[in-house]
């Protein structure tokens, strides 16, 4: 009863239908929406639209199927069927490893291609095995049997590339549980140690292990932006013991398990708010996200102010816009609220501008920026990275030095003739390519061992 | 993009759409005198198509990676070089152009529908990954396309060959035997470029998103896309498929390719991938 289980769950049908299933989840995710991905809004308007539906959905765990139950139900079949396959197969590989014993028998069947040459009789065993060897062959036996192969070990390479499998799937199970994600705003000259009350929004802290501490300075943000398009987001940051570090898009800082990724950018500027006789009332760095058309505001000395950015100003139309995402021409449009009075002015963005107030004035004292990090520390990265590459490596070594194997023995020649030199050939996967390799081979045979005859080399 | 890259990128699609048009004509006419002639002609549409690719660096300083128009136009490229290497002093391959060509100009042609505006190179694809990435991408590409074509003149080859009187066009064809095997040799070289190109991709992933994977649609397709390949190789090399259904595969296949590229941004508006990203 359990023995027929275990054959069925080490199937290749299994196998099979696992790809085929899992494959299918993985579109599903596509078209049902995932949270994470779906807008809150979106999904209350679904939730209206398709009651039924949603409740379904919702039931299966479907709005996140790649941790849905069913999906880490197949994932758990997947690895269960792949430890089988890799234990069935072991035996299979070792004695394939191993160089037969007794060599085989290049007449007793086995071999996709056969071929006779005649041997002239001053023949040398020695010369032959070298050129053997010059293409690639490993040999052995003697000149009554010899056998070449190339590519011996090529059968392990299936076993590594499914053990990357393993090496993937520990290295994401250790970094799903280790994993931490937060986002953090940071603007030029503002220090973070990891408190946890100063990331944007509840970060995802790690099932194993606490959050990540660091200590890192903002000391100076450059962003380049050219015809439209950012091309880089230059971020000095010092850390906790002083060094200095540049960093980019695509370019994170590392410490230890932790990085800073670079996300995205945004205004910090100085704003000092003054009464008219010049005394200053409040003032801070204000982080504003008014970058790409957006509109963000604050509150100094009881007032509300909203702001509007434009990097290249124009009017058109009386319409503020902006020419391009270069700060070329930058202005700010604030709207401010006082009382029941509300008044756009535009000001340059430039340390000094002021906008004037009914009781004082409102300074741009300093310009700055903030960038958006994503602080993430996680483990097992480096067993993922090594799962990937032991796949490639597995593949490219499997496939793409398959094995090939020759097997030789002598005949004796008929009615006291020259004595004949039986061949054989098998290559795996590629049929073309194993003809292509026999029939050079024979040649190289017989050039090697100085036949100058016509062979009768055939197809077995 | 720029009026000598246009012209250049203009003839190099003409020559491919008449070489497209040849076979089609020399198989519907079975006249197989024009097929080799044809070669040259995309020969000629790939020199013209390779010069139109550096006049576009020329013009913005970095090879085209991004966007439809500059996938499509070195999706082109790259089909069109698999194309001509695997048909390099081997006349009876020239003829897996009838698949690959067809698909050159289709993604071509959308590409040049989109967003060909010249671009400076933005900071998100500043990584030596993309290289990694997008090269072996198109490697893979390339790959699963000839098996496609492979595929596709094999069912026509075969279905031919149970015809009172065969189209000799499809004598210039090596046998169903040799096809079938090319099939599964493109299929496999496609199969390792595209693991080393998702591998390639996870890495810069957690360069630039903080995560080597994030069901990311575009990732998704691409995972389902190699699984769907290495099922057909398992069933190839385990299971024994082997001619129309192992060609129906291949060809049915192309399409999670396809989607992933293209079809994937027609369906959902959140994918980080940067296809359409300036």
């Amino acid at each position: 009863m359990l023995r027929p289980f275990i054959r069925f769950l080490g199937s290749l049908r299994l196998t099979i239908f696992l790809i085929v299933a899992l494959g299918s989840i993985f579109l599903l995710g596509l078209w049902i929406p995932q949270k994470g991905v779906i807008e809150y809004e979106e999904y209350l308007q679904w939730k209206r639209n398709l009651p039924t539906l949603v409740a379904t959905v919702e039931a299966l765990g479907l709005m996140e199927i790649y941790r849905a139950p069913l999906t880490l139900t197949l994932w758990g079949l997947f690895f269960v069927n792949l430890s089988l396959v890799m234990w069935q197969r072991l035996p299979v590989v070792r004695r394939r490893l191993a160089l037969p014993d007794p060599l085989p028998d290049p007449c007793g069947g086995g071999f996709t291609w056969t071929g006779r040459l005649e041997l002239p009789r001053d023949w040398d065993l020695g010369r032959l095995f070298d050129a053997l060897r010059r293409a690639g062959y490993a040999c052995h036996g003697t000149a009554e049997r010899f056998y070449g192969i190339r590519n011996r070990r090529s059968p392990a390479a299936s076993l590594l590339f499914h053990l990357s499998f393993f090496l993937l799937l520990l290295g994401g199970l250790i970094s799903v549980y280790t994993r931490f994600v937060g986002i953090v705003d940071l603007a030029e000259g503002e220090t973070f140690s990891g408190e946890l009350d100063r990331y944007t929004g509840k970060p995802s802290l790690p099932r194993l292990g606490g959050p990540p501490q660091m200590r890192v300075t903002i000391r100076k943000v450059t962003p380049l932006i050219e015809a439209h398009t950012p091309t880089g987001l230059r971020v000095n940051l010092e850390d906790g013991e002083g060094r200095l570090h540049t960093l980019d898009i695509n370019s994170p800082f590392r410490e230890g398990i932790v990085s800073l990724v670079v996300k995205d950018l945004g205004l910090a500027p100085l704003f000092i708010l003054r009464d008219r006789s010049g005394r200053e009332l409040d003032g801070a760095f204000v982080k504003l996200n008014i970058l790409r058309g957006k509109e963000d505001g604050f509150r100094m000395g009881g007032r509300e102010f909203r702001l509007r950015f434009f990097p290249d100003h124009e009017l058109v139309n009386g319409e503020d816009t902006t020419r391009s995402e270069e700060f070329r021409n930058p202005v700010l449009a604030i709207l401010t609220v006082d009382g029941d009075r509300r008044t756009v002015t535009r000001m340059p963005y430039a340390s000094g501008a002021r906008v004037p107030l009914a009781d004082g004035e409102l300074v741009l004292a300093r310009q700055s920026f903030w960038v958006r990090f994503t602080v993430v520390s996680e483990r097992g990265v480096y067993l993922v990275y090594c799962g990937f590459l032991l796949a490639c490596a597995g593949l490219l070594w499997r496939l793409g030095f398959y094995r090939r194997e020759i097997a030789g023995s002598i005949l004796p020649g008929e009615a006291g003739g020259a004595a004949l030199l039986q061949l054989a050939f098998r290559s795996e996967f590629y049929r073309a390519l194993g003809e292509e390799e026999f029939s050079s081979l024979q040649h190289l045979v017989k050039t090697s061992t100085h036949e100058e005859r016509g062979h009768d080399g055939d197809k077995g | 993009m720029s009026p000598v890259e246009s012209v250049l990128f203009w003839i190099s699609l003409s020559l491919y759409a008449l070489a497209a048009g040849g076979y089609v004509y020399a198989l519907v006419f079975k006249n197989p005198t024009i097929t080799e002639r044809l070669i040259h002609a995309i020969a000629a549409g790939f020199a013209v198509h390779t010069a139109a690719i550096a006049a576009r660096y020329a013009a913005q300083g970095h090879l085209p990676w991004s966007g439809d128009y500059e996938q499509g136009l070195m999706g082109g490229w790259f089909i069109i070089l698999s194309t001509l290497y695997v048909g390099y002093g081997r006349r009876r391959l020239h003829l897996l152009a009838v698949g690959t060509i067809p698909a050159a100009l289709l993604i071509m042609g959308y590409g040049a529908m989109r967003n060909p505006v010249l671009t400076p190179m933005a900071a998100s694809l500043k990584t030596v990954w993309l290289y990694i990435h997008v090269y072996f991408a198109w490697l893979a590409y390339g790959g699963y396309t000839l098996a496609m074509g492979a595929g596709i003149v094999y069912l026509l080859k075969r279905r031919d060959e149970t015809r009172p009187s065969p189209n000799p066009v499809y004598d210039k064809l090596p046998n169903l035997e040799r096809l079938e095997e090319l099939m599964f040799r493109y299929m496999v070289f496609g199969f390792i470029t595209d693991a080393i190109m998702i591998a390639a991709g996870a890495i810069w992933a957690k360069d630039l998103w903080g995560s080597y994977w994030s069901w990311d649609p575009v990732e998704t397709w691409s995972l389902v896309s190699w699984l769907i390949y290495g099922l057909a190789i398992h069933l190839r090399v385990t299971l024994g498929w082997r001619g129309p259904k192992l060609a129906w595969l291949v060809i049915v296949a192309l399409s999670t390719v396809i989607i992933t590229f293209f079809g994937v941004n027609f369906v959902v508006d959140t994918s980080m991938h940067f296809f359409n990203v300036r």
